[in-house]
């Protein structure tokens, strides 16, 4: 039953149109803890980890905020913010941006999925997956705002939390095709914490950024070498669909996705010869996905991709799970290590 | 008419006919033994008479109506049945499953009596001592005991008893036998499947010998069990004698070699190695 | 022909003195199984993450029930304690009270105590029932098609173990397990085959079933399950005296006057309605119906007057116990309920098997 259990939660976050980062994490914090992989475990492959060089100014200073704050959520719903002294950011990617705004010492509680920055997190109460949270273990953080992902649950947890009389406030997925759908994100965010107008200084910010880093990228573009972002589950390869801000940043940083040869358009389980078939050049997974699979040497190793271009001249590119699995204010530096190891 | 009694009964099992159109009526009052060799069908006729088999022709009928009329309930106060073996599931104690025999009278004034009604059923069947102990760790025989005063303790007007006495010794053999009988002068009418010859010859009422499912004989047991018979259907010599003080038939066998020679056990062949 | 010492009369022997099975008294065992269970409501509504005192968690309840007013307790206190954590616990009170109940029923009626509602497939038919309601989106019957589809699947699975794992009037242990194990396969692939037909919300919910959780407690859901444990409480006890009787096996229940079939058929869907009841709010939880019924009966006895009652009080306090373990042991995460019950229910299960193997001298 239990592994029944964790190989549905496995194909569940597979199957859900976008990545799921969250689910990854999970698995892999009970399997490999995520700091055994560093950034030279390999010397020939290239961990990428987003820096804040080309973005010094963050995380921005946040102006005091304009509440209440009335805005209409993802489902609908119109929700009143009066303070955000205590917030539950209970997504990786909200967690992200607030902290970018500026807002990083109001939140209260994050959630498993959050993983940038590190150092703020360390001091953060986590109140588990999003999927499973515990009403008590929110209540208890008494947060004054929730913001959420659309699949926070169980829902019987989301209404004890209105119940209480904490606005909750849905916050749209957008993790899909348009790298842009970033700063969309940040103005949702913004717009909830009584933030407007810092946010849409940062999200004009971020997509300057991003369009800067997509057209550095089209102009240094000499090849389109094919690259596969690859989920290992257990011995499978696993590809995300082209419906997923994975394969998006690969294509605007000048690659050619493995998902888009094999046609994929959502995420799916490969037999082994599939990937051969496409013959990438480059490999690109997270730390948690490399993790998972027992480190660097044991991901090459796995049938299907071992006997790929990129496993043999070792072309393996590791990213921060949040940096490459959502769009977020770093999707344009994103683009840009991608494009540099392409070209380079 | 009341009894209970199989009328032209044939059953089969598979292609095998194991009852061959067998009438037999059991009485109030009258304790019959049912004896026969191995196979000769004298457990499945004691199931049919039960119900639990239904017979490919001919019927049972008990106190004048077919039993297949009856409800198990009612069934259950009218006669109760001791199969050969009974296991018991659970740790239930020798007094909670003699207990189980009250179960029918659930609802009934007879509901009044049950302590007394148990404690006399296992004192008869000489188990009291053993009512707190649980079931499944009693000896075979003991547990044959504990089945026995359950069936007791249903207080039925028939009994129908497969093999009462195996698996006890001596005394027990002879005292659950002597309790048939006296179960019969109550009143009661009694079917016992019985092996042990000299046993239905000095309690049983009447005698039925059955032989490879016919019943080949039926009466008292001086006229059903004569040295002749016994030799033919056991196909074993026999004699029969008169009991020193019972006043019944005592059955013996005879030399082994005085038989047909047939059952004596024919050396194997081939030296047997011994194991060093 | 010399006859010696025949003519002595048979004369009664000493009465002997044989040990006796000890045993709780019914009594003793009910009120302290009942103690526990109050304990453990009283314990699972005051104690969690949320600091709410004790007093308060008095004037909410009793504000619910009409007595004084909770105006002086904070709205999120307020929450925590009425829909959140009194809702919790009579779930778990409820479906730990139902697994136990039809766990004892079931191993009453297939004469093997290790019928387990979860270990046997039924719980498992009972998800699949549930799934196949929410990916087919069957909702004819409103909050409770779930638990209908959820009754239809533990019924289906039961029939089919009946058929399969019965020979001669009893279930053998290696059979039953061995069938127990195809049937959860078959529907684990059914389950399988049906993610692959769900959208992503459906999913969720079909991850839910099969880790058993009492995270998601409603008052609906309450309703739900205290409803169909309630039709089971009211009805299986009447049965206790003919199950007690199937203990000697089948054809004696008969002569006993018991209608087996009937019987058969009364537990198999009364367990079924009870079971999916169960699965339907909380998903699959295993072993509640096999670890209580059988300290049960190794305290009290195999009665199963006293069996079933005491089993459902047992299990009331087994779930609550274990639920309020598994919202404070890791807070503010949450442990999954299957973490704890399987993690416990799974050495005791071993050490049951080795002790029925013992008991029998083999796998019988």
């Amino acid at each position: 039953m239990i592994l029944s259990s964790l190989s549905l939660a496995a194909l569940i976050s597979a199957c859900g149109k976008t990545d799921d980062p969250g689910a990854a994490k999970t698995a892999a914090t009970t399997t490999a803890p995520v700091a055994a992989v560093t950034s030279t475990s390999l010397v020939t492959s290239t961990s990428l980890v987003a820096t804040t060089t080309t973005a010094p100014t963050w995380p921005l200073t946040a102006p005091a905020a304009k509440l209440p704050a009335t805005v209409t959520d993802a489902n609908g719903a119109s929700v009143t913010v009066t303070s955000i002294d205590r917030i539950a950011s209970l997504q990786g990617d909200i967690t992200e941006i607030l902290w970018t705004l500026g807002l990083g010492d109001k939140i209260a509680v994050v959630d498993t999925t959050a993983t940038y920055p590190d150092s703020m997190l360390k001091s953060k109460p986590n109140a588990g997956f999003f999927r499973t949270l515990s009403a008590e273990g929110l209540l208890a953080q008494k947060p004054t705002l929730a913001l959420v992902h659309p699949g926070a649950g169980p829902a019987a947890v989301i209404d004890a939390l209105k119940a209480a009389g904490v606005p909750v406030v849905v916050i749209p997925e957008l993790n899909g095709t348009d790298l842009l759908e970033a700063s969309k994100k940040i103005k949702l965010v913004g717009d909830a914490v009584g933030l407007s107008d810092h946010a849409a200084k940062l999200a004009a910010q971020v997509e300057a950024d991003i369009n800067s880093a997509v057209a550095e990228a089209k102009a240094a573009a000499t090849t389109s070498p094919v690259a596969a972002y690859i989920v290992p589950r257990g011995t499978q390869v696993f590809l995300t669909g082209l419906d997923s801000p994975s394969n998006a940043i690969i294509a605007a940083a000048g690659g050619t996705s493995a998902a888009k040869l094999l046609n994929l358009k959502t995420a799916a389980a490969l037999t082994p010869e599939s990937l051969i078939g496409v013959q990438p050049a480059f490999l690109v997974s997270t730390f948690t996905g490399v993790a998972q699979a027992g480190g660097d040497a044991a991901f090459l190793a796995i049938a299907g991709i071992a006997e790929t271009p990129a496993a043999k001249s070792k072309k393996l590119l590791v990213f921060d799970d949040s940096l490459i699995q959502q769009f977020g204010p770093r999707t344009g530096q994103a683009v840009r290590q991608l494009s540099a190891k392409f070209q380079g | 008419m009341s009894g209970i009694a199989a009328e032209a009964v044939t059953a089969r099992l598979g292609s095998r006919t194991v009852l061959d159109a067998v009438d037999l009526r059991v009485e109030p009052g009258e304790l019959v033994a049912l004896v026969g060799p191995n196979g000769a069908g004298k457990t499945t006729l004691l199931r049919v008479l039960a119900g639990e088999l239904t017979p490919q022709s001919g019927r049972v009928v008990l106190d004048d109506a077919p039993l297949a009329s009856y409800r198990a309930l009612e069934l259950a106060r009218r006669r109760a049945v001791l199969p050969q073996a009974t296991s018991v599931e659970f740790a239930f104690t020798a007094h909670e499953v003699v207990e189980m025999g009250r179960a029918p009278h659930i609802g009934t004034a007879g509901m009044a009596d049950d302590a007394e009604v148990i404690a006399w059923a296992m004192d008869s069947t000489d188990c009291a001592h053993l009512a707190g102990r649980e079931f499944r760790t009693l000896s075979g025989g003991e547990q044959g005991r504990v089945n026995l005063a359950r069936v007791l303790a249903q207080r039925t007007s028939y009994l129908l008893l497969d093999e009462p006495t195996a698996a006890l010794d001596l005394r027990h053999q002879e005292l659950v036998m002597a309790l048939a009988a006296s179960r019969a002068r109550a009143g009661c009418g009694v079917a016992a499947v019985v092996h042990d010859l000299n046993l239905a010859a000095a309690y049983a009422d009447r005698v039925g010998m059955l032989f490879d499912g016919r019943l080949l004989a039926l009466g008292s047991p001086r006229d059903v069990l004569t040295a002749e018979r016994l030799t033919e259907v056991y196909a074993y010599a026999v004699t029969v004698l008169e009991h020193p003080t019972r006043g019944c038939p005592l059955i013996v066998p005879m030399e082994p070699l005085a038989a047909t020679g047939a059952l004596v056990p024919q050396p194997m062949e081939g030296p047997i190695r011994s194991v060093s | 022909m010399a006859i010696a010492n025949a003519t002595a009369p048979a004369r009664p022997l000493p009465a002997r003195v044989e040990p006796t099975v000890r045993r709780v008294p019914a009594p003793v065992l009910l009120v302290a199984l009942g103690v526990a269970v109050v304990v453990l409501i009283v314990a699972s509504v005051s104690i969690g993450e949320f600091h709410v005192h004790w007093l308060d968690v008095v004037r909410v309840i009793g504000a619910h029930l009409g007595i004084g007013s909770d105006d002086s307790v904070p709205i999120a206190a307020r929450t925590v304690v009425w829909q959140v954590r009194v809702p919790r616990t009579l779930l778990a009170l409820t479906v730990g009270a139902g697994l136990a109940l039809a766990g004892a029923a079931l191993q009453g009626i297939f004469r093997n105590p290790l019928a387990d509602p979860g270990i046997v497939g039924v719980s498992s038919g009972a998800a699949l029932g549930a799934v196949v309601s929410i990916v087919l989106g069957v909702g004819s019957l409103g909050s409770w098609s779930t638990p209908f589809a959820a009754f239809l699947g533990a019924l289906a699975v039961s029939i089919l173990i009946y058929r399969f794992a019965r020979r001669n009037g009893r279930t053998e242990v290696v059979t039953l397990i061995l069938t127990g194990i195809a049937l959860n396969a078959i529907v684990a692939a059914c389950i399988g085959f049906l993610t692959t037909q769900a959208n992503d919300q459906q999913l969720r919910s079909i991850v839910f079933w099969n880790l058993g959780s009492f995270a998601n407690a409603r008052w609906r859901y309450v309703a739900i399950s205290s409803t169909l444990v309630a039709f089971g409480l009211l009805t299986l006890p009447r049965l206790a005296r003919r199950l007690d009787l199937l203990a000697l096996g089948e054809r004696e229940a008969r002569h006993l006057g018991v209608e087996t079939d009937e019987l058969r058929r009364a537990v198999i869907v009364i367990a079924a309605v009870v079971v999916g009841g169960c699965v339907a709010v909380s998903g699959i939880i295993a072993f509640v119906g096999l670890v209580v019924p059988h300290l049960v009966r190794l305290a009290a006895g195999p009665g199963h007057r006293l069996l079933l009652p005491a089993s459902a009080l047992g299990g009331a306090a087994l779930l609550m116990l274990a639920d309020l373990g598994a919202r404070t042991v890791v807070a503010p995460k949450e442990l999954p309920l299957g973490v704890v019950t399987s993690g416990f229910g799974g050495v005791f299960f071993l050490w049951l098997l080795l002790s029925v193997r013992r008991a029998q001298g083999g796998w019988g």
